[in-house]
């Protein structure tokens, strides 16, 4: 320990005499890399989902592409079928047919029906026929009389249309006139560096006012944006040296910005508080003593625990996990050599302690705890943790990720229209409607098709496929417009549309990956891909999730060579999570990517707390001192860090809620929701179980605190 | 009284009974076609053969025509269409037909007259060879049984 001691007090004499050339060498970085920085940040995270995913790789192997489908709400009013309204939509026709990435339109224009004319004796014929070319009068007519046919594109009251768009590439209709009111279900934000630069000054500046309001001086809010400044570029440039291929996206930034801040609110806190009884220079030696073994060992949970993400094959988790370890690795050396030369810059006078007083009344009240509270509240949450693992094992499909729109296009890989083609899409149809017949508005296939002419040709006969002439259906798909809908390179295409809030699409893709005992049936569109990577991804993160509570329970373990801490600190970090899964099981929000990522935030948080925590209460642990001492000197050590820290994050995620991008204001609301849960397990949850464990086991004693660490 | 009704049974039987979609074997047809075959439009020169019996006037061959045309660039790669022109009788196309086999486009004028694109003139065709044509076309289609136009056939096969 003297050792450790010596060669720290070394090191950090080093560190302040080199102040100067560590400030300009690091600040030279930054400017290098500022001027030189031409990373992307993304909002748009669908080509790192589809990277690495196997339903994608799996439709690429099969020399397919990914399809994008694009579902247009609009708004028709109370004369859906008015001459204005009918114009419009062939007005919007026309202005998307000058998309050339828009490869398909569906809608009443361009639904296709079989027909059998029969206008007199001997002229007949039997074909396939749009609205796209007939008059807006004969067009409004057959809308009015043929309603059921066209019904899957208007909303029950007939006010809403529904038009499905499905293109090569993204397409950004906010470059077309659209004369309607309208939504696009199923689009994803694309990159906006103004978005970028408006939610890191919201971060900042968030984060300045709260530091000057914790700590009454404006050193820490200089402090921290530098350094979270620093721990940013040089994460983002590492990352892009390590990945130059794969843009960034936010969300993934602020969990390493997340998992990087608590190291500088740790330390500056402790230099803060120490100058109450200590010059600034012995207080940056204290600090940095204090500090060094639990940021050392957070950093390592964080590396090994959430970097376990880069084994796996997703592109996102691979970012995530490089982006943790970057950031925490930066985040560590920053910490002990640039912060640490800043700090001796500075010195606080009467330094302000924002919970010196709380501290003593929470530790009194903690102190004298009632049992039976701690009994209940380990019951309630039992009963929860019971529920929630019951609930996930019979409905195991309601926990993944809900999917908005309501279409899924698949590709079947075939040698073209034969009989073994059309008999297997006749099982599929079967299958698929016996499963969700009240939830499928329609599907479309070469079998579809093949079937209504076949029926229309010879209504009298029973329909087989083996009597289906595959001459004429070949040449009919061809004059009518149908093969290039259905049949690409051999393959069989399916379009299904589903009914609106109905099921999650997310339950029929499984089902439909489920169906194939082949495993040749493919999705095409992105939503769907995605929704089945993320699908697919949900196990990871899950996986990682328990890992990185292992991790924390060895760490503790190694760190008290006590049992019962480990269990302890498993406890609490597992509560949060327990309640939230609560909170998502009543409030009946499935289990998606943003909750996971948000757990992830919350883990690491909760890993550096409880490390922490543990750290300083065993240190405080004196044969002669009072429980309620012990933990006054933890609450204001390490629970005030704890609370700032947090508090910070919380409002800082809190913000971003009102970002108004999707993915980070769902992340925000789960990251307040857990990192309020996470507090105050930390706060009221670990100290009593701390008091409880040493009540009962008369630890003080066993383990005085020279054996830790 | 009573054969009358018999008479009237029969009538009323036969007029009700399904169409037979074609009268001969599809090798047979395709034998029957083969003898025609100088007589028809043809479009497109793919590999697969398609034989139509049209009349000119008629609606639904007209829209079946606008097709051929509209999807042109997939079908006329893909197939030969044979277009033979044969009278609905209701429809009094006779002298149409003959015009368009009597003219120097063949084609431009069945453009003209199905799809209206073009102004043309009828004239009045006394032209042996062509209403020779005509003939054996209607005799042909007699054997085969064709009963609708337009009447699609491939590999010898009605639709």
């Amino acid at each position: 320990m003297n050792h450790f001691k010596n060669n720290l007090y070394k090191y950090n004499r080093l560190v302040v005499q080199a102040r100067i050339a560590i400030i300009t060498f690091f600040s030279l970085i930054f400017l290098y890399l500022a001027f030189n920085m031409t990373a992307m940040l993304t909002h748009n995270d669908d080509e790192l989902w589809l990277q690495g995913s196997n339903e994608f790789n799996r439709l690429l192997e099969n020399s397919q592409k990914q399809t994008y489908v694009q579902k247009l709400r609009l708004e028709l009013g109370d004369e859906p079928f008015s001459v204005k309204n009918v114009s419009n939509i062939k007005l919007l026709h026309a202005n998307l047919n000058n998309i050339k990435e828009i490869v398909k339109i569906d809608s009443p224009l361009t639904h296709k029906m079989i027909y059998s004319s029969d206008d007199e004796d001997s002229s007949v014929l039997v074909g396939a026929r749009t609205l796209y070319d007939n008059s807006i009068e004969e067009t409004i007519t057959t809308l009015k009389s043929s309603f059921e046919e066209f019904s899957r594109f208007y909303s029950s009251d007939q006010e809403i249309l529904y038009i499905y768009l499905f293109s090569s590439s993204p397409v950004d209709l906010t470059e077309i006139y659209i004369p309607f009111e309208y939504d696009v279900i199923g689009t994803a934000d694309d990159q906006d560096i103004f978005k970028d630069i408006i939610l890191f000054l919201i971060l900042l500046t968030t984060l300045f006012i709260l530091f000057s309001i914790a700590f009454r001086t404006i050193v820490p809010s200089i402090l921290g944006i530098i350094f979270i400044s620093f721990t940013t570029l040089f994460t983002i440039s590492a990352y892009q040296y390590i990945q130059p291929d794969t843009p960034l996206h936010v969300s993934i930034l602020l969990v390493a910005i997340a998992v990087s801040i608590m190291d500088f609110v740790y330390i500056y806190y402790g230099w803060h508080i120490m100058q109450v009884s200590h010059s600034s220079k012995r207080s940056i030696y204290n600090v940095v003593m204090k500090t060094f073994k639990p940021i050392f060992w957070t950093t390592i949970v964080s590396i090994i625990g959430i970097g376990s993400l880069i084994l796996q094959n997703s592109v996102i988790l691979q970012s995530i996990g490089y982006n943790v370890i970057l950031s925490s690795m930066i985040a560590f050396v920053l910490s002990f050599t640039l912060l640490i030369a800043l700090l001796s810059y500075f010195k606080i006078k009467d330094p302000y302690v924002i919970t010196k007083n709380s501290s003593k009344f929470f530790a009194g009240l903690e102190a004298k705890y009632e049992r039976t509270f701690l009994v209940v509240f380990f019951v309630i949450t039992g009963v929860m943790f019971v529920t929630s693992v019951a609930f996930t094992s019979l409905n195991p499909s309601e926990i993944v990720a809900k999917s908005d729109d309501e279409v899924i296009s698949l590709v079947l890989p075939s040698d073209g229209l034969t009989h073994d083609a059309l008999k297997r899409l006749e099982q599929f149809h079967s299958d698929i409607i016996e499963r969700f017949e009240d939830d499928i508005t329609s599907i479309t296939s070469s079998y579809k098709y093949a079937r209504g002419f076949s029926k229309a040709y010879d209504p009298s006969r029973p329909f087989e496929v083996s009597n289906i002439d595959l001459d004429f259906i070949s040449f009919d798909f061809i004059l009518y417009g149908i093969a290039d809908d259905v049949i690409r390179d051999s393959s069989h295409h399916v379009t299904i549309y589903l009914e609106e809030d109905s099921i999650d699409k997310t339950i029929v893709l499984q089902w439909i990956r489920e169906w194939d005992n082949n495993n040749s049936t493919l999705l095409d569109d992105v939503n769907s891909l995605l929704s089945a990577a993320k699908h697919d991804t949900v196990n990871h993160m899950i996986l990682v999730v328990l890992f990185i509570l292992f991790l924390i329970s060895l760490v503790i373990y190694h760190v008290t060579k006590e049992k019962a801490y480990a269990f302890i600190a498993l406890s609490v970090n597992i509560i949060p999570l327990i309640w939230f899964f609560g909170v998502l099981i009543l409030l009946e929000i499935p289990l998606s990517i943003e909750s996971l990522v948000a757990m992830l935030i919350m883990m690491a948080l909760s890993s550096d707390a409880t490390i922490h925590f543990l750290y300083y209460y065993h240190r405080h642990l004196r044969p002669k001192s009072s429980d309620e001492h012990s933990l006054e000197l933890s609450f204001i050590e390490v629970g005030t860090p704890i609370g700032i820290g947090s508090t910070i994050l919380l409002i800082t995620f809190l913000l971003l809620v009102f970002a108004n991008i999707p993915t980070i204001s769902t992340i925000g609301i789960y990251s307040v929701v857990l990192i309020s849960f996470s507090l105050l397990a930390d706060l009221f949850i670990l100290p009593v179980l701390f008091i409880e464990l040493i009540r009962s086991k008369g630890l003080r004693q066993r383990h005085p605190p020279k054996q830790v660490l | 009284m009573k054969y009358i009704i018999l008479l009237l049974f029969i009538a009323t039987s036969l007029m009700g009974a399904p169409k037979e979609k074609q009268l001969v074997t599809p090798d047979a047809a395709l034998v029957l076609l083969e003898t025609i075959k100088d007589k028809a439009i043809v479009l497109g020169s793919g590999d697969k053969e398609i034989h139509s019996f049209i009349d000119p006037l008629c609606r639904m061959s007209q829209r079946y025509l606008t097709l051929l045309y509209k999807r042109n660039k997939e079908l006329f790669s893909d197939y030969t269409i044979y277009l033979y022109l044969h009278e609905i009788k209701s429809k009094k196309s006779k002298k149409h037909i003959l015009n368009i086999m009597d003219a120097e486009s063949e084609e431009r004028m069945l453009r003209a007259i199905m799809l209206g694109k073009e102004e043309f003139v009828l004239m009045d065709i006394e032209d042996e060879q062509t209403q020779k044509s005509f003939d054996e076309i209607a005799d042909v289609a007699k054997k085969i049984g064709v009963f609708k136009r337009p009447y699609i056939m491939i590999n010898g096969k009605a639709k």
